[in-house]
């Protein structure tokens, strides 16, 4: 993934996430964001096409 | 001084049930030890004294009547602050919840009362559990240290002996970070296999609550408890609770232990924590478990990105109406780590739910390839870390601490499998060091085998810190 950890591009995604940043929280928002992105990263080289996410689903109703 | 504190919670069972002490001489003891240890090492978040008072009484006229509910009956225990204690507290360490009263109990909770346990009070959690704040609480064998979280109350209240056990959550290792650095045991149990109804959240297929104690045979005791099936919770799985501790042994013939040197004791594992975990392993040889060397475990090094990218996501996602309405209550870090899990892309939350899968793959793998009963690895990396060592960042990417602790733990989490601390040795400055246990799911009976096996062959978890002017060796 190759977003920028950037002040506006953090701003940028908030808004559209509907959050409003403090500013005081932007520096470590960015740092963990950039952090946060290279996890993102690392598992783009796992191959998953044939595999099913861990989620939880039951039809049956309780 | 009565020394009733140190019993555990067996020895304090057997005692109660031949009448040579009361429910309310054990609460008596643990309020009076925790008098004298909660100004340094501040275990507790709220004191239920009077209620216990109650609890211990009614234990005792029962005890009276030849009635004992269970081996927790009249025990003193203590609970994490993020689970509901009807008419009592939970702010989950965080302002957001000031003034928040439960009107009803955590299933945990509710267990432990009818199992006629006497609840001591909450322990101090980090807020909501995330990791990201210093709380109060203090290390139980160096002050200037960090104590563990986020169970860091659970994790010391026990090891001074101020509860007999205690009751915390672990969602990358927070119950048995605080085990390990403070020198007791910890269990994360298999995802499902205690109830997280009326537990505050982090994620749904990540939490799972579990017992600290002081030996594993006082673990498997109160697992025994806790676990079992709640049709109020949907992750609560439907399957039989055995009784943990008839499992428990004092050989281990049968048993295979695998050991796997690549991922576990990968270079920055420091050499007094991978001398003692090495030593530890030798034991279990020599107790008869056989130990198999295992080749690194494929996708391994998956295991705290897809982790933490679901923890950010689901965390925020509970937090999402409080972040925006009360955002300035919380802490400014923990804060930050909620607004950082507003902005993760949800195609990157499913890859990551898959990628647990590719990793919980190739972890069957590895036990079933090599028919493994446990694999033992270290807890941590280092015994504790110095306060003002200790980053915040759980995103971190550089080799921090906390960095350290998810790579150790983060796997047990990802993949839903249980994983057990027990004390192995003490680092050259003197702090405690765990050996962490992994097991196949629901495979608790087997870590209990092995950890009490170790703890009966050895003499790590008799040694108490010094605390309230009071040092011990039973």
């Amino acid at each position: 993934m190759t977003v920028p950890a950037d002040k506006e591009t953090i701003g940028a995604v908030a808004r559209v996430a509907g959050i409003k940043i403090p500013e005081a929280d932007l520096p470590s928002l960015a740092g963990a964001f950039a952090n946060q992105l290279q996890a993102i990263a690392a598992l783009e080289e796992l191959d998953v096409d044939e595999v099913e996410p861990i989620v939880s689903f039951d039809p049956r109703w309780r | 001084m009565s020394e009733l504190h140190w019993l555990t919670i067996a020895e304090a069972g057997e005692r109660l049930g031949r009448g040579d002490v009361t429910a309310n001489e054990l609460l008596d003891a643990v309020l009076e030890r925790l008098r004298e240890t909660e100004p340094e090492v501040h275990a507790y978040a709220g004191l239920m004294d009077e209620t216990a008072r109650d609890e211990a009484e009614r234990a005792d006229r029962e005890l009276q009547h030849g009635s004992r509910r269970s081996p927790l009956h009249g025990i003193p225990v203590a609970v994490k602050d993020l689970l509901y204690t009807r008419g009592f507290p939970t702010s989950a360490g965080s302002k957001v919840l000031e003034g928040f009263v439960p009107d009803s109990d955590a299933v945990v909770v509710e267990r432990l009362r009818e199992a006629g346990a006497v609840l001591v009070g909450k322990t101090v959690t980090h807020e909501f559990a995330y990791g990201q704040d210093v709380p109060p609480t203090r290390n139980s064998w160096d002050r200037r240290c960090y104590p563990g979280g986020s169970s860091a109350g659970s994790g010391v209240g026990v090891a001074v002996g101020s509860a007999f056990g205690a009751i915390g959550t672990d969602t990358g290792g927070s119950i048995r970070v605080p085990a390990s650095v403070n020198g007791i045991v910890g269990l994360k149990t298999t995802a499902g296999r205690v109830s997280r109804r009326g537990v505050f959240p982090m994620s749904a297929t990540l939490d799972s609550v579990g017992p600290l104690t002081r030996t594993v045979e006082d673990c498997a005791l109160v697992l025994g408890v806790v676990a079992g099936r709640d049709r109020g919770d949907a992750t609560a799985i439907d399957e039989p609770v055995p009784d943990y501790r008839a499992h428990l042994s004092e050989r281990l013939e049968g048993i295979r232990v695998g050991v796997e040197r690549d991922y576990f004791f990968y270079d920055g594992v420091r050499p007094d924590v991978r001398a003692a975990v090495e030593a530890a392993i030798d034991e279990l040889g020599a107790l008869g478990a056989e130990v198999v060397d295992v080749p690194r475990i494929e996708y391994i090094e998956y295991a705290a990105p897809a982790g933490i990218t679901v923890l950010v996501a689901d965390t925020s996602e509970w937090h999402r109406r409080f972040l925006r309405e009360r955002g300035d209550r919380y802490v400014q870090a923990t804060r930050v780590m909620l607004e950082l899990g507003e902005l993760v892309p949800a195609t990157a939350y499913v890859r990551a739910q898959k990628a647990r899968a590719v990793v919980r793959d190739g972890l069957r793998r590895a036990f079933d390839g090599h028919r493994l009963d446990v694999l033992a690895a270290p807890t941590i990396p280092m015994p504790t870390v110095p306060l003002e060592l200790l980053s915040v960042d759980l995103t971190g990417s550089g080799e921090t601490a906390l960095s350290g602790f998810l790579h150790h733990c983060f796997l047990a989490n990802v993949t839903g499998v249980p994983a057990l601390s027990v004390p192995c040795g003490f680092s050259d400055e003197g702090l405690p060091i765990g050996l962490q246990l992994y097991g196949r799911p629901f495979g608790e009976p087997d870590l209990f085998r092995v950890g009490h096996a170790y703890q009966v062959a050895t003499e790590w978890h008799l040694r108490h810190p010094e605390v309230g002017g009071v040092a011990a060796e039973r």
